[in-house]
């Protein structure tokens, strides 16, 4: 099932969509959340945490009848600031933000990062999802090479010249 | 350039996010959850969202007749019944003469005396309140705040109305809003709610059909059995159904093929299910454009079988009475399929 219809279900079946939305992205925004908080939060936390993205997901999405242009990037944004959140309150034993701080703190700014991101774009797969993994979800290197059944040293010399790329792309583009 | 990239760590802007959606869609494809970890997930999704209050898998759990979601329960409702469960204590309690009842409201122990009270009975069908549970009663308002003094409600004249659901009405279903769904997923949601369906395409070229319109308003209440039009994009396609295979189980993937008069195969679209054994329907629909005539090939994957590759699973071909009918054997992976 595409975005589209996922949207489209949400709206004319609210519950069917959600849970079809979960069954779909689960293993995506499980993903995002170990790749933060796996040393510090335990195998619950992180479910009950995959859970809250997702909840956060669809009320925000319910407020605005799922008017969203990308249910992936809507996850990702989610799935980060909630990790990030979860981090500092198990780092930090502070108090965790409520949902609807939460969903404030969805941004729609472009700041300079946006260039980068492009930047990260244009190198190319595989380079392109190790750096967004690596650099925007924060995952350890050792992890990537596990996931993507890569040797850790292959996985070093990739981001070794994939930075050089990055450099270059910038370069051009400035 | 080290700083910057660390700097992306911190970075919650929807805009930039949609940047890189590729790659999102790349760690998505590569990523993978136990599936224990996911039904306890969508468990924990559901209740908070307020729609189950069980740990049951949804859409792949079947009741016996065959709905997806008529054994769950949401979480508004079970309140909603507990409050007139004790409604209906009470009015009942006062009914029959009794002098005393005992209310439970969120956890708070009231009691109070009722009078004598002659009981009107109405029946009626409401979706939300299980069968024999009240609906609504004249005491409701006194019975949600505080316990009454008995002077308030001492009036031994009064008649208490008293409306009992009757459950869902079972033969009636409230009509989703199939609006720019795909065709296939508008006629299985149709299927789940016992409608039927006619397709009316707009014969225009189209990369996916979806509805355009749909004859019966969405959240109106109809009688099952209603026959539905479809008004959709696309070409005229048509139905090929295959049973649903009892011995498979898994995660399972279905592809047709047409076969070309040279023999080439070209793809046609999937179906892909977590848990076949779980499918809902007996049946897997797709809906295929084809002309007397035309050869088609269906392959499938059963991972958990051992299948990872295409297997074919049967051979048809499309007649000129607008059927598709198998052309040889059919896999029925060991057991019966139907």
């Amino acid at each position: 099932m595409n975005d589209n219809e996922l949207l489209a279900l949400l709206r004319s079946d609210p519950e069917r969509g959600l849970a079809q939305i979960v069954a779909d992205y689960s293993a995506y925004v499980h993903k995002i959340a170990c790749a933060r908080l796996s040393d510090v939060c335990t195998r619950e936390d992180i479910e009950e945490i995959v859970s809250d993205i997702f909840l956060i997901f669809y009320n925000t999405g319910k407020e605005n009848g799922f008017e969203i242009r990308s249910v992936k990037a809507m996850l990702s944004v989610i799935a980060k600031r909630r990790c990030i959140d979860s981090f500092r309150s198990h780092s930090d034993r502070e108090h965790t933000a409520s949902y609807n701080e939460l969903e404030n703190y969805i941004s729609d700014d472009l700041t300079d990062n946006a260039y980068l991101l492009e930047a990260i774009s244009r190198l190319g797969e595989p380079d392109s999802s190790i750096f967004v993994r690596k650099y925007y979800f924060g995952q350890k290197n050792i992890d990537i090479a596990k996931d993507l059944g890569m040797n850790i040293n292959t996985l070093n010399t990739r981001l070794s010249r994939g930075l050089k790329k990055l450099r270059k792309i910038l370069e051009e583009g400035q | 350039m080290e700083e910057r990239l660390k700097a992306l760590e911190k970075s919650v802007s929807l805009i930039e996010a949609e940047i890189i959606e590729d790659e999102f869609s790349v760690i998505s494809g590569q990523s993978e959850i136990p599936e224990d970890a996911q039904r306890r997930i969508l468990s924990s999704v559901m209740k908070k969202a307020g729609f189950w209050v069980n740990e049951t898998l949804p859409m792949m759990t079947t009741e016996e007749n065959g709905s997806t979601n008529e054994y769950i329960i949401h979480t508004s409702e079970v309140v909603r019944s507990r409050h007139v469960g004790a409604i209906a204590a009470c009015v009942a309690a006062a009914a029959v003469g009794v002098l005393s009842a005992v209310l439970v409201l969120g956890g708070d122990i009231q009691t109070y005396k009722a009078p004598n009270y002659k009981s009107d009975r109405h029946e009626i069908y409401d979706d939300s309140v299980p069968a024999d549970d009240s609906v609504m009663t004249e005491f409701s308002e006194v019975i949600t705040e505080s316990a009454p003094e008995d002077e308030s409600i001492n009036d031994e004249s009064s008649e208490v109305q008293e409306i009992v659901s009757q459950g869902p009405n079972e033969n009636q279903v409230k009509m989703p809003n199939l609006v720019g769904l795909d065709t296939e997923m508008a006629i299985g949601i149709l299927d789940e709610k016992d409608l039927n369906y006619e397709i009316k395409y707009d014969g225009k070229k189209a990369l996916t059909s979806t509805v355009q319109k749909q004859s019966v308003e969405a959240d109106e209440v109809v009688d099952k059995g209603t026959v539905v039009e479809l008004y959709v994009s696309g070409e005229q396609q048509y139905l090929l159904e295959i049973p649903v295979p009892v011995g498979a189980s898994g995660p399972c993937d279905f592809t047709p093929y047409k076969v070309e008069d040279d023999g080439t195969e070209i793809r046609m679209t999937s179906k892909s299910t977590n848990r076949i054994e779980l499918y809902p329907e007996p049946t897997i629909k797709f809906l295929l454009n084809a002309e007397p005539g035309d050869r088609f090939v269906l392959y499938y994957t059963l991972p958990d079988l051992g299948i990872t590759e295409d297997q074919l699973y049967a051979r048809y071909i499309f007649t000129d009475d607008g059927e598709f009918v198998l052309d040889g054997e059919q896999e029925n992976f060991g057991s019966a399929s139907g």
